[in-house]
Protein backbone atom coordinates (compact mmCIF):
# COMPACT_ATOMS: atom_id res chain seq x y z
CA UNK A 1 0.00 0.00 0.00
CA UNK A 2 3.28 1.82 0.82
CA UNK A 3 4.01 1.18 -2.72
CA UNK A 4 0.98 2.70 -4.38
CA UNK A 5 1.07 6.08 -1.86
CA UNK A 6 4.55 6.83 -3.36
CA UNK A 7 3.13 6.00 -7.05
CA UNK A 8 0.00 8.22 -6.99
CA UNK A 9 0.41 11.15 -5.01
CA UNK A 10 -2.73 12.31 -5.01
CA UNK A 11 -4.51 9.67 -3.39
CA UNK A 12 -5.07 8.73 0.21
CA UNK A 13 -5.08 5.17 1.41
CA UNK A 14 -6.04 3.15 4.23
CA UNK A 15 -5.22 0.00 4.96
CA UNK A 16 -7.28 -2.86 7.65
CA UNK A 17 -5.83 -5.65 9.57
CA UNK A 18 -7.38 -7.06 12.50
CA UNK A 19 -3.61 -7.64 13.60
CA UNK A 20 -2.33 -4.76 15.79
CA UNK A 21 1.16 -5.91 15.98
CA UNK A 22 0.82 -5.54 11.92
CA UNK A 23 -0.96 -2.22 12.31
CA UNK A 24 1.52 -0.57 14.35
CA UNK A 25 4.62 -1.85 11.80
CA UNK A 26 2.72 -0.92 8.95
CA UNK A 27 2.31 2.88 10.54
CA UNK A 28 5.93 2.77 11.24
CA UNK A 29 6.76 2.11 7.81
CA UNK A 30 4.26 4.61 6.07
CA UNK A 31 6.13 7.35 8.80
CA UNK A 32 9.79 5.75 7.33
CA UNK A 33 8.06 6.28 3.61
CA UNK A 34 7.50 9.79 4.34
CA UNK A 35 4.06 9.08 2.81
CA UNK A 36 1.93 9.01 6.71
CA UNK A 37 -0.22 11.61 6.04
CA UNK A 38 -1.82 10.15 3.36
CA UNK A 39 -1.95 6.55 4.88
CA UNK A 40 -3.98 5.17 7.63
CA UNK A 41 -3.65 1.77 9.05
CA UNK A 42 -6.42 0.75 11.23
CA UNK A 43 -7.41 -2.29 13.62
CA UNK A 44 -10.23 -3.19 11.94
CA UNK A 45 -11.54 -7.17 10.75
CA UNK A 46 -12.38 -6.89 6.85
CA UNK A 47 -16.38 -7.57 7.46
CA UNK A 48 -16.03 -3.89 9.14
CA UNK A 49 -14.24 -2.35 7.14
CA UNK A 50 -15.09 1.83 8.77
CA UNK A 51 -15.34 4.75 6.45
CA UNK A 52 -15.89 4.95 2.42
CA UNK A 53 -16.81 4.99 -0.29
CA UNK A 54 -13.87 4.13 -1.77
CA UNK A 55 -13.02 4.21 -5.36
CA UNK A 56 -10.67 0.94 -5.27
CA UNK A 57 -10.22 -1.51 -3.15
CA UNK A 58 -7.56 -4.26 -3.12
CA UNK A 59 -7.14 -7.77 -1.60
CA UNK A 60 -3.67 -9.00 -1.96
CA UNK A 61 -3.07 -12.51 -1.21
CA UNK A 62 -5.25 -11.89 1.90
CA UNK A 63 -9.12 -13.06 0.74
CA UNK A 64 -8.28 -17.19 1.24
CA UNK A 65 -6.58 -16.05 4.86
CA UNK A 66 -10.31 -14.46 6.20
CA UNK A 67 -12.62 -16.20 8.37
CA UNK A 68 -15.58 -15.02 6.81
CA UNK A 69 -14.62 -13.91 2.86
CA UNK A 70 -18.00 -14.23 2.11
CA UNK A 71 -18.68 -11.57 4.70
CA UNK A 72 -15.77 -9.86 4.45
CA UNK A 73 -16.42 -8.82 0.40
CA UNK A 74 -20.17 -8.15 1.14
CA UNK A 75 -18.99 -5.48 3.72
CA UNK A 76 -16.78 -4.20 0.86
CA UNK A 77 -19.60 -3.72 -1.70
CA UNK A 78 -21.20 -1.69 1.64
CA UNK A 79 -18.10 0.91 1.63
CA UNK A 80 -17.14 0.72 -2.25
CA UNK A 81 -18.55 3.69 -4.66
CA UNK A 82 -21.06 2.83 -6.57
CA UNK A 83 -18.85 3.02 -9.62
CA UNK A 84 -15.63 1.47 -7.89
CA UNK A 85 -13.54 -1.08 -8.42
CA UNK A 86 -12.18 -4.42 -6.10
CA UNK A 87 -9.04 -5.92 -7.28
CA UNK A 88 -8.93 -9.28 -5.86
CA UNK A 89 -5.84 -11.09 -6.13
CA UNK A 90 -5.26 -14.90 -5.05
CA UNK A 91 -3.00 -17.60 -5.58
CA UNK A 92 -3.56 -18.77 -9.43
CA UNK A 93 -4.67 -22.44 -9.92
CA UNK A 94 -7.61 -24.49 -10.64
CA UNK A 95 -10.62 -25.40 -9.18
CA UNK A 96 -9.74 -29.22 -9.24
CA UNK A 97 -7.52 -30.12 -6.68
CA UNK A 98 -6.03 -32.73 -10.08
CA UNK A 99 -4.76 -29.91 -11.83
CA UNK A 100 -2.80 -28.41 -9.40
CA UNK A 101 -0.61 -31.33 -8.46
CA UNK A 102 2.29 -29.49 -9.27
CA UNK A 103 5.45 -27.55 -7.54
CA UNK A 104 3.45 -24.61 -7.43
CA UNK A 105 0.47 -26.45 -5.79
CA UNK A 106 2.88 -28.40 -3.23
CA UNK A 107 4.09 -25.18 -1.86
CA UNK A 108 0.97 -23.41 -2.09
CA UNK A 109 -0.92 -26.19 -0.39
CA UNK A 110 1.37 -26.36 2.42
CA UNK A 111 1.40 -22.70 3.57
CA UNK A 112 -2.44 -23.02 3.03
CA UNK A 113 -2.04 -25.50 6.15
CA UNK A 114 0.42 -23.93 7.72
CA UNK A 115 -0.57 -19.91 7.78
CA UNK A 116 -3.72 -19.34 5.60
CA UNK A 117 -6.28 -21.81 7.10
CA UNK A 118 -4.88 -21.72 10.78
CA UNK A 119 -5.96 -18.20 10.22
CA UNK A 120 -8.98 -18.20 9.02
CA UNK A 121 -9.81 -20.94 11.54
CA UNK A 122 -9.14 -18.47 14.60
CA UNK A 123 -10.83 -15.76 13.05
CA UNK A 124 -14.21 -18.12 12.35
CA UNK A 125 -14.14 -21.49 14.43
CA UNK A 126 -15.64 -24.60 13.09
CA UNK A 127 -15.54 -22.23 9.20
CA UNK A 128 -15.05 -23.37 6.44
CA UNK A 129 -11.60 -21.75 4.96
CA UNK A 130 -11.10 -21.07 1.33
CA UNK A 131 -7.60 -22.48 1.41
CA UNK A 132 -4.82 -20.59 -0.53
CA UNK A 133 -5.64 -21.69 -3.65
CA UNK A 134 -9.64 -20.97 -3.75
CA UNK A 135 -9.64 -20.79 -7.99
CA UNK A 136 -11.41 -18.79 -10.01
CA UNK A 137 -14.77 -20.30 -9.94
CA UNK A 138 -15.25 -20.58 -6.45
CA UNK A 139 -13.87 -16.57 -6.14
CA UNK A 140 -17.10 -15.90 -8.73
CA UNK A 141 -19.48 -17.67 -6.67
CA UNK A 142 -18.19 -15.88 -3.14
CA UNK A 143 -17.76 -12.64 -5.56
CA UNK A 144 -21.59 -12.72 -7.18
CA UNK A 145 -23.24 -13.81 -3.87
CA UNK A 146 -21.81 -10.43 -2.24
CA UNK A 147 -23.23 -8.49 -5.06
CA UNK A 148 -20.94 -7.55 -7.70
CA UNK A 149 -22.37 -8.01 -10.84
CA UNK A 150 -19.48 -7.73 -12.87
CA UNK A 151 -16.64 -9.69 -12.47
CA UNK A 152 -13.54 -9.51 -15.02
CA UNK A 153 -10.33 -11.89 -15.38
CA UNK A 154 -7.71 -9.54 -15.75
CA UNK A 155 -4.90 -10.81 -17.85
CA UNK A 156 -1.54 -10.33 -16.83
CA UNK A 157 1.99 -11.91 -16.65
CA UNK A 158 1.63 -13.40 -13.21
CA UNK A 159 1.92 -17.40 -13.30
CA UNK A 160 1.78 -17.16 -9.48
CA UNK A 161 -1.15 -15.21 -9.13
CA UNK A 162 -5.05 -14.92 -10.25
CA UNK A 163 -6.22 -11.38 -10.75
CA UNK A 164 -10.01 -10.32 -10.84
CA UNK A 165 -11.49 -7.04 -11.08
CA UNK A 166 -14.77 -6.75 -9.15
CA UNK A 167 -17.54 -4.42 -9.83
CA UNK A 168 -20.73 -3.89 -8.66
CA UNK B 1 -3.34 -60.70 7.26
CA UNK B 2 -2.31 -57.58 7.10
CA UNK B 3 -3.18 -54.92 4.24
CA UNK B 4 0.14 -56.10 1.77
CA UNK B 5 -0.97 -59.32 1.81
CA UNK B 6 -4.76 -58.50 1.32
CA UNK B 7 -4.09 -56.46 -1.73
CA UNK B 8 -1.64 -58.83 -3.13
CA UNK B 9 0.58 -56.22 -3.68
CA UNK B 10 4.03 -55.99 -2.45
CA UNK B 11 6.30 -52.84 -2.99
CA UNK B 12 8.27 -53.45 -5.34
CA UNK B 13 12.34 -52.10 -4.43
CA UNK B 14 12.71 -50.03 -6.77
CA UNK B 15 9.36 -47.87 -5.47
CA UNK B 16 10.25 -48.16 -1.85
CA UNK B 17 14.08 -46.51 -3.40
CA UNK B 18 11.42 -44.06 -5.25
CA UNK B 19 10.01 -42.58 -2.07
CA UNK B 20 13.43 -42.37 -0.09
CA UNK B 21 15.11 -40.82 -3.46
CA UNK B 22 11.71 -38.16 -3.17
CA UNK B 23 12.45 -37.89 0.57
CA UNK B 24 16.14 -37.40 -0.32
CA UNK B 25 15.01 -34.49 -2.76
CA UNK B 26 13.19 -33.21 0.32
CA UNK B 27 15.67 -32.98 3.11
CA UNK B 28 18.48 -31.71 0.63
CA UNK B 29 16.00 -28.97 -0.21
CA UNK B 30 14.84 -27.91 3.24
CA UNK B 31 18.45 -27.92 4.58
CA UNK B 32 19.53 -26.39 1.84
CA UNK B 33 17.55 -23.32 2.32
CA UNK B 34 19.27 -23.00 5.53
CA UNK B 35 22.13 -22.79 3.75
CA UNK B 36 20.81 -20.35 1.35
CA UNK B 37 19.74 -18.25 3.92
CA UNK B 38 22.84 -17.66 5.76
CA UNK B 39 24.37 -16.77 2.52
CA UNK B 40 22.23 -14.15 2.33
CA UNK B 41 22.98 -12.80 6.09
CA UNK B 42 26.65 -13.57 5.90
CA UNK B 43 26.55 -11.89 2.50
CA UNK B 44 28.28 -14.74 0.53
CA UNK B 45 25.95 -14.43 -2.36
CA UNK B 46 27.31 -10.33 -2.73
CA UNK B 47 30.64 -12.24 -2.34
CA UNK B 48 30.25 -14.43 -5.45
CA UNK B 49 29.07 -11.71 -7.18
CA UNK B 50 32.03 -10.41 -7.30
CA UNK B 51 33.60 -12.61 -9.48
CA UNK B 52 34.65 -16.75 -9.24
CA UNK B 53 36.46 -17.50 -6.40
CA UNK B 54 38.41 -20.26 -4.66
CA UNK B 55 36.44 -21.16 -0.60
CA UNK B 56 39.22 -18.83 0.55
CA UNK B 57 38.70 -15.70 -1.46
CA UNK B 58 34.97 -16.35 -0.77
CA UNK B 59 35.23 -16.60 2.82
CA UNK B 60 37.97 -13.47 3.38
CA UNK B 61 35.08 -11.26 0.70
CA UNK B 62 32.22 -12.15 3.16
CA UNK B 63 34.55 -11.93 6.31
CA UNK B 64 33.79 -15.69 7.47
CA UNK B 65 35.58 -19.03 7.65
CA UNK B 66 36.95 -21.25 5.40
CA UNK B 67 35.59 -24.33 6.37
CA UNK B 68 32.17 -23.44 6.38
CA UNK B 69 32.27 -21.56 3.32
CA UNK B 70 34.30 -24.03 1.68
CA UNK B 71 31.03 -26.57 2.62
CA UNK B 72 28.60 -24.21 1.58
CA UNK B 73 30.15 -23.72 -1.89
CA UNK B 74 29.98 -27.49 -2.47
CA UNK B 75 26.22 -27.42 -1.39
CA UNK B 76 24.85 -24.38 -3.15
CA UNK B 77 26.92 -25.90 -6.46
CA UNK B 78 25.33 -29.10 -5.58
CA UNK B 79 21.68 -27.57 -5.76
CA UNK B 80 22.86 -25.66 -9.04
CA UNK B 81 23.05 -21.72 -7.54
CA UNK B 82 26.63 -21.73 -8.05
CA UNK B 83 28.89 -23.24 -11.09
CA UNK B 84 32.35 -24.70 -10.17
CA UNK B 85 35.37 -25.24 -12.36
CA UNK B 86 37.00 -28.58 -11.50
CA UNK B 87 40.26 -27.37 -13.46
CA UNK B 88 40.30 -23.73 -11.46
CA UNK B 89 39.35 -25.05 -8.33
CA UNK B 90 36.93 -21.73 -8.12
CA UNK B 91 33.48 -20.94 -7.74
CA UNK B 92 30.76 -18.53 -9.25
CA UNK B 93 27.30 -17.81 -9.19
CA UNK B 94 25.28 -19.16 -11.79
CA UNK B 95 23.69 -17.33 -14.35
CA UNK B 96 20.40 -15.34 -12.88
CA UNK B 97 21.41 -16.08 -9.44
CA UNK B 98 22.53 -12.46 -8.43
CA UNK B 99 19.39 -10.97 -9.28
CA UNK B 100 17.33 -12.85 -7.26
CA UNK B 101 19.66 -13.53 -4.09
CA UNK B 102 22.25 -10.95 -4.64
CA UNK B 103 21.85 -7.18 -2.78
CA UNK B 104 18.48 -6.14 -4.16
CA UNK B 105 14.63 -6.44 -4.59
CA UNK B 106 13.97 -9.68 -4.67
CA UNK B 107 16.34 -10.86 -1.82
CA UNK B 108 13.32 -10.20 0.17
CA UNK B 109 11.62 -13.02 -1.48
CA UNK B 110 14.21 -15.75 0.23
CA UNK B 111 14.60 -13.78 3.39
CA UNK B 112 10.98 -13.75 3.95
CA UNK B 113 10.70 -17.09 3.02
CA UNK B 114 13.34 -17.85 5.59
CA UNK B 115 11.81 -15.91 8.29
CA UNK B 116 8.92 -17.81 7.77
CA UNK B 117 9.91 -21.46 7.78
CA UNK B 118 11.81 -21.53 11.08
CA UNK B 119 8.81 -19.99 12.69
CA UNK B 120 6.64 -23.15 11.20
CA UNK B 121 9.67 -25.28 12.71
CA UNK B 122 9.76 -23.79 16.11
CA UNK B 123 6.16 -24.06 16.28
CA UNK B 124 5.32 -27.60 15.17
CA UNK B 125 4.44 -28.43 18.59
CA UNK B 126 1.63 -25.65 18.02
CA UNK B 127 0.86 -27.00 14.73
CA UNK B 128 0.41 -30.83 16.01
CA UNK B 129 -1.85 -29.53 18.58
CA UNK B 130 -4.20 -27.24 16.20
CA UNK B 131 -4.57 -30.12 13.69
CA UNK B 132 -5.78 -32.61 16.31
CA UNK B 133 -8.39 -29.86 18.09
CA UNK B 134 -8.75 -28.08 14.74
CA UNK B 135 -8.38 -24.72 16.35
CA UNK B 136 -7.11 -21.65 14.89
CA UNK B 137 -4.20 -19.84 15.12
CA UNK B 138 -4.18 -16.19 14.26
CA UNK B 139 -0.86 -14.31 13.01
CA UNK B 140 -0.59 -12.71 16.25
CA UNK B 141 0.33 -14.99 18.34
CA UNK B 142 2.63 -16.84 15.95
CA UNK B 143 6.30 -15.22 16.66
CA UNK B 144 6.99 -11.46 15.17
CA UNK B 145 9.41 -13.04 12.42
CA UNK B 146 6.29 -14.59 10.80
CA UNK B 147 4.90 -11.11 9.67
CA UNK B 148 7.94 -9.52 9.25
CA UNK B 149 8.89 -12.51 6.69
CA UNK B 150 5.92 -11.67 5.21
CA UNK B 151 6.31 -8.01 5.06
CA UNK B 152 9.27 -9.24 3.55
CA UNK B 153 8.06 -11.49 0.88
CA UNK B 154 5.26 -8.59 -0.05
CA UNK B 155 7.79 -5.74 -0.72
CA UNK B 156 9.96 -7.99 -2.83
CA UNK B 157 7.29 -9.74 -4.84
CA UNK B 158 4.06 -7.79 -4.62
CA UNK B 159 4.10 -4.14 -3.85
CA UNK B 160 6.56 -3.92 -7.41
CA UNK B 161 4.65 -5.77 -9.76
CA UNK B 162 0.83 -4.15 -8.14
CA UNK B 163 1.98 -0.87 -8.93
CA UNK B 164 3.75 -1.60 -12.46
CA UNK B 165 1.66 -3.93 -13.81
CA UNK B 166 -1.62 -4.86 -11.82
CA UNK B 167 -3.01 -1.13 -11.60
CA UNK B 168 -2.11 -0.57 -14.59
CA UNK B 169 -4.44 -3.62 -16.10
CA UNK B 170 -7.87 -2.81 -14.35
CA UNK B 171 -10.10 -0.54 -16.35
CA UNK B 172 -9.50 3.40 -15.38
CA UNK B 173 -8.32 2.60 -12.29
CA UNK B 174 -4.71 4.32 -12.80
CA UNK B 175 -6.33 7.46 -14.20
CA UNK B 176 -8.61 7.82 -11.16
CA UNK B 177 -5.67 7.14 -8.94
CA UNK B 178 -3.23 9.74 -10.58
CA UNK B 179 -6.20 12.22 -10.20
CA UNK B 180 -6.94 11.94 -6.78
CA UNK B 181 -8.33 15.17 -5.06
CA UNK B 182 -10.41 15.15 -8.44
CA UNK B 183 -11.77 11.79 -7.47
CA UNK B 184 -14.07 12.86 -4.99
CA UNK B 185 -13.35 9.71 -2.90
CA UNK B 186 -10.47 7.92 -1.62
CA UNK B 187 -8.63 4.74 -2.10
CA UNK B 188 -8.60 1.91 -0.09
CA UNK B 189 -6.90 -1.67 0.63
CA UNK B 190 -7.79 -3.76 3.03
CA UNK B 191 -5.80 -6.95 3.85
CA UNK B 192 -2.21 -7.10 5.37
CA UNK B 193 0.00 -4.36 5.13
Amino acid sequence: MIAMAEAFPASRFAGFDVDDASVARARKAALAAGVAERVSFEVAAATEVPGGPYDLVTFIDSLHDLGDPDGALRRIRQVLADDGVVLLVEHAGSDHLENNLHPVGRFFYAASALVCVPNALAEQPAGSPLGSIPGEQALRRVAAAAGFARVRRVEVEAPMNLLLELRP
Amino acid sequence: MDAIEATGEEPAAEQVGAVLGRLMGDFAGTAGVVLTALGLRLGLWDALADGPAVPETAAERAGAAVPYVREWLRSRAAAGYVGYDPKAGTFCLAPGVAAVLGTGPLSGLTAGMAAQLRVWWAELDRYEEAFRTGQGISWGVLPAGHAEGMDLITRAVVAPTLVAEWLPALDRVVDRLAAGAAVPTSAAVTGRP
